[in-house]
């Protein structure tokens, strides 16, 4: 049951457009969107273990977005759009419990004990966005293949039509920022 | 020069990467050149690889979800609005969740409504104050009350009620097999409390049993009042956006006038009253609808005729009431409830309920039964005028497009105002284009409407287009235009026809409008098997393009494809392979590699080679067609499932079923996903004739027949489509035990195939051969023979002894005297 919102296919034609407003209208639609299916999705009884973000951003735009009416450049600026929003939906939330519950949720939070991060210990969220946040002064781009995989969940292909370059660089880019933003955030290696 | 070495350190590790080993430390060394710092530095991040191999390669939500459930769960029973305190998740509605609550300073329970976003708009908050204190001060015993409306700190309204712990009045009135009187003073309830909020001027909008509850003492009590309004202030005007509304309001208890998103009134709140007493005295829906999707539940709210509650009980007896009991009164009383025309109904609730008392009182009732011949004359009336709205806002633009044109015409004024308006009018012509043409597969609901605006625009622009020649041409083009991407092809061809004789009368020959007209009449001619006439109006469209565009443009891309195709139609595949492939060429390079167009012409190219004999050739096109369609637009998608669906065709006759049953599917899934209804049963068909193959008898019989059923509605009889479907079902039925069941399907198919143009001989003399056989199943072998040795004969000839056509007819004309009982001759045959 998807009622799409007239307003964001709309704002995102008046975007391409030229009207400066548009994104700045778009945001808070598309936030609480976001906002709205993350608490959906996290509150299901039984957590669906293929959830994952590209799914939380594809459903997004299928709820908000008249697909039949948006050209291709709509759709990766809305795409551009979730996942920041993403990373600041998560970002504040882990930011908020890290605050309120320090110590139990933090450590349960933490990035994938499972996956073999062991050398610098567990990554934290909010750490990995103010990493983040630096890389973006050197490198840019780099740092929204970085919003777009990690935060937005696209896949290669989506990020290289989002950013106008070949998914070669895409992958080269994502090599490249890994290597970075681990290095960033393991302690002894300054 | 910071931003420089920052890139270049990039550079070499991205580069490095690509390496392992010494030839990595030797790419390094060579790229750093002699630079220390950079070669440390590039060398600090590549000894990272190995670990940082997993890093934040799994997307941040799937990495914190697991551990993030408990969190929120806890949050959300913690969560305090003011004075609220959420103690439990009640349930969900269409609208949002709705949950058990705590007022904390007056230490009552409430239910606290939250609306899912995608409702309402920024206006919401302000919208809320202005109607909150009205609706607050609606105070009735079976109202249950609205204590606030507000927003959360995140932005979420939500509004506190009075909370109600009881059961659902149907499900009550089940449970507890109440009469049919008790029912009704329990209904006449839930009428005073929609008639006091009348007098305060609040329509309720909402009206369905799951928003009436009965409370511990035995009062029902209507929730949500209001509630409808408030989300959708502008329901009045804005019709797509009501039908959002009330698609997730429950349709089935939306009156007409609010499913088709119109004027709301108390007369609408009357209806839905109609429904829920209706349930309550048959437990039954007053519409027998056979899906229910929306729109299916819309049509039948808006067109249905409800069953007399009296008949519906009668076919699900229910212990407390017999249908006499309904017979008479009741049964008048409910349908005038649910009458289509809002004023045709009771005036009022008051008066609703007051029947009702009559009834219960013994007294003649206001409610007479509705007349056929009334209801008749108003549903046409109705129709009409959805019709005509619908045509007058096409009907606008055009004639608003003439005046515009007449104006800088007498005026005489300069060139360049003629030009400008012109331009407008390409531009509203393509508009419309896009609207209609693109927007085709999301109109599917209302698709019949949209023909039906069409036809009247296109009335109304050939009957202007003697006095306007000029503009009704391009209007006619795109029209006709239209009509085409709509998959009907003889409204297009028709409208194509009058587009390039109004452009020829008024532009003369060697005129764009002219020109592309013709391409495109030359194209609907040949999806109507008329390509002879396709192939030379056609042709006139390429020679009158070259000269108008020397250099080559998209239209004459499309006048070429067009010829070539009739010409693929008419038997001559191999000289029309230089022509598409001239079309193909002009269309990558004018349109794009991703226009629907391209691939159209990759396919008609893999048919022209399909048709000359080479057939792997013709895959490795449709494939690479197949290939770019999975990442068109979705409004080219049609092209993908066009592709798919000849190569299913192709793969048929090259025995690949496999390959050929997952092309045929695509195609089928991909024209149902975009719309294109029309081309649906041909895939059946061919999905027919694979399974007619292979011998599977019952799953050919069932794609024949879906393909059957809906043809006449896209193709005319005597094409080759429906002859197929005729020839399949009809031998399917043969072989079936059937044969005098599948006669007439044969004889159809073989009357067609002999009037299509060009003749396809070998169709023709397997269809007569196919005949054959069903007339020797039923013993008429007299009357098969001579059918069956003539199409053999000619079938050698046509197609050569070794063709499996040719062997097929042969061992038929051996089965044929062997059941005959002349083994001698049979034996010539084996």
């Amino acid at each position: 049951m998807s009622e799409s919102t007239p307003d964001v296919t709309q704002l995102l034609q008046d975007w391409q457009e030229g009207d400066p407003d548009a994104s700045a209208q778009l945001m808070p639609l598309v936030y609480e969107e976001l906002r709205r299916l993350a608490r959906a999705y996290l509150s299901r009884e039984k957590v669906d273990h293929t959830l994952q973000a590209t799914a939380l951003v594809h459903e997004a735009y299928i709820r908000l977005v008249d697909d039949g009416r948006v050209s291709w450049k709509n759709r990766a600026h809305f795409y551009g759009i979730s996942a920041r929003l993403m990373r600041r939906v998560l970002v504040e939330y882990a930011r908020a419990h890290n605050a309120a519950k320090r110590g139990g949720l933090q450590q349960k939070l933490s990035l994938d004990e499972a996956r073999d991060v062991s050398a610098g210990g567990p990554v934290e969220l909010v750490a990995l966005d103010s990493a983040l946040q630096a890389f973006a002064q050197s490198y840019p781009r780099k740092s929204e293949v970085v919003e777009l995989k990690f935060f937005g969940g696209l896949d290669t292909r989506e990020i290289s039509e989002v950013l106008q370059v070949s998914e070669k660089t895409v992958m080269r880019d994502w090599s490249f920022a890994k290597l970075w933003l681990y290095r960033e955030l393991t302690p002894d290696a300054g | 020069m910071q931003a420089d070495r920052a890139e270049r350190i990039a550079g070499i590790v991205e580069r490095s990467l690509e390496l392992q080993g010494s030839e990595r430390a030797k790419l390094i060394v060579h790229l750093c050149e002699g630079d220390a710092e950079l070669q440390r530095e590039a060398e600090s991040l590549l000894n990272f690889e190995e670990e940082a191999h997993g890093f934040i390669e799994a997307p941040a939500y799937e990495a914190v979800a697991q551990s993030v459930v408990d969190a929120v769960a806890d949050l959300r029973t913690e969560q305090i609005l003011g004075d609220y305190k959420i103690v439990s998740l009640l349930g969900e509605g269409g609208m949002g969740e709705v949950y058990l609550a705590e007022d904390t300073a007056l230490g009552r329970q409430v239910a606290i409504k939250f609306v899912k976003s995608g409702f309402g708009n920024s206006n919401i908050v302000r919208h809320f104050r202005k109607e909150e204190q009205i609706l607050a001060s609606l105070t009735h015993p079976n109202i249950a009350r609205l204590y606030r409306g507000s927003v959360t700190p995140d932005g979420v309204p939500y509004f506190v009620m009075e909370y109600v712990d009881g059961d659902r009045l149907d499900d009550y009135c089940r449970d507890e097999q109440l009469p049919i009187t008790a029912r009704l003073n329990l209904f006449r309830k839930i009428c005073s409390a929609v008639s006091y909020a009348h007098q305060h001027l609040i329509i309720h909008r909402d009206i369905k049993p799951g928003n009436i509850r009965m409370t511990a003492e035995g009062e029902p009590k209507l929730l949500d009042f209001g509630i409808a309004k408030l989300l959708d202030p502008q329901t009045a005007s804005i019709g797509a956006q009501t039908m959002t509304l009330a698609s997730v309001m429950t349709p089935e208890y939306s009156s007409p006038e609010q499913v088709r998103g119109e004027n709301m009134t108390t007369a609408s709140d009357v209806y839905s009253l109609g429904v829920v007493l209706y349930e309550l005295l048959t437990e039954q829906k007053p519409y027998r609808i056979d899906s229910r999707t929306p729109a299916n539940i819309a049509r039948a709210i808006t067109e249905g005729q409800p069953a007399r509650p009296s008949t519906a009980l009668t076919k699900n007896a229910l212990p407390f009431a017999k249908s006499q009991s309904l017979r008479g009164d009741l049964d008048n009383i409910v349908l005038k409830a649910l009458r289509k025309e809002p004023e045709r109904r009771y005036a009022s609730v008051a008066q609703f309920s007051d029947d009702i008392r009559r009834h219960l009182e013994g007294q003649p009732v206001m409610a007479r039964k509705d007349t056929v011949a009334y209801r008749a004359s108003k549903f046409v009336a109705r129709n009409k005028v959805a019709v005509f709205a619908a045509a007058l806002i096409l009907l606008a633009i055009i004639s608003g497009l003439v005046v515009s044109l007449a104006q800088a015409k007498s005026a005489r004024q300069e060139r360049d105002v003629a030009q400008r308006e012109r331009l407008k009018a390409q531009r509203i012509n393509s508009f419309l284009q896009e609207m209609l043409g693109a927007a085709a597969p999301e109109i599917k609901g209302v698709d019949v409407k949209v023909v039906e605006l069409l036809s009247e625009a296109s009335r109304r622009a050939k009957a202007d287009a003697a006095s306007q020649p000029d503009v009704m041409a391009d209007v006619l083009m795109t029209l006709g235009r239209t009509y085409i991407s709509l998959g009907l092809f003889e409204p297009a061809a028709d409208n194509l026809r009058a587009a390039a004789d109004a452009s020829l009368k008024a532009n003369g020959e060697l005129n764009s409008t002219t020109a592309t007209s013709l391409g495109w009449l030359g194209l609907a001619l040949g999806d109507l098997a008329q390509s002879e006439e396709g192939e030379s109006v056609s042709r006139k469209a390429v020679l009158l393009q070259r000269q108008l565009h020397p250099e080559g443009n998209a239209d004459l891309g499309v006048a070429l494809y067009s010829l070539g195709l009739n010409r693929v139609a008419n038997g001559e595949a191999r000289s029309a392979i230089p022509l598409l492939e001239e079309s193909s060429a002009l269309i990558e390079k004018h349109l794009s590699q991703n226009h629907g167009y391209f691939l159209a012409t990759l396919t008609a190219l893999a048919v022209a080679d399909e048709k000359s004999g080479d057939a792997s050739g013709a895959e490795a096109l449709y494939r690479r067609s197949i290939a770019l369609g999975r990442h068109v637009e979705r409004r080219y998608r049609i092209y993908l499932a066009q592709a798919s669906g000849y190569l299913g065709a192709m793969l048929i006759n090259r025995g690949g079923y496999a390959d050929a049953e997952v092309a045929l599917r695509e195609s089928e899934q991909v024209y149902r996903e975009v719309g294109a209804d029309s081309s649906v049963p041909m895939i059946q068909a061919w999905l027919g004739s694979l399974y007619l193959v292979q011998s599977d008898y019952a799953r050919a019989e069932i794609e024949f027949r879906k393909a059957l059923e809906v043809l006449p509605r896209y193709l005319p009889a005597d094409h080759y489509i429906p002859a197929d479907a005729k020839y399949g079902l009809g031998l399917t039925l043969t072989r079936t035990n059937r044969a005098s069941e599948g006669e007439p399907y044969l004889r159809e198919a073989l009357a067609s195939r002999q009037k299509i143009r060009p003749k396809v001989g070998a169709a023709i003399y397997n269809t007569q051969s196919a005949l054959g056989e069903c007339l020797a199943v039923q013993q008429r072998f007299a009357e098969a023979e001579p059918l069956q040795t003539e199409a053999y004969e000619r079938l050698k000839g046509l197609l050569g002894a070794p063709d499996p056509r040719t062997i097929e007819a042969r061992k038929r004309i051996a089965t044929l005297y062997e059941r005959w009982g002349k083994a001698d001759i049979a034996a010539r045959y084996r």
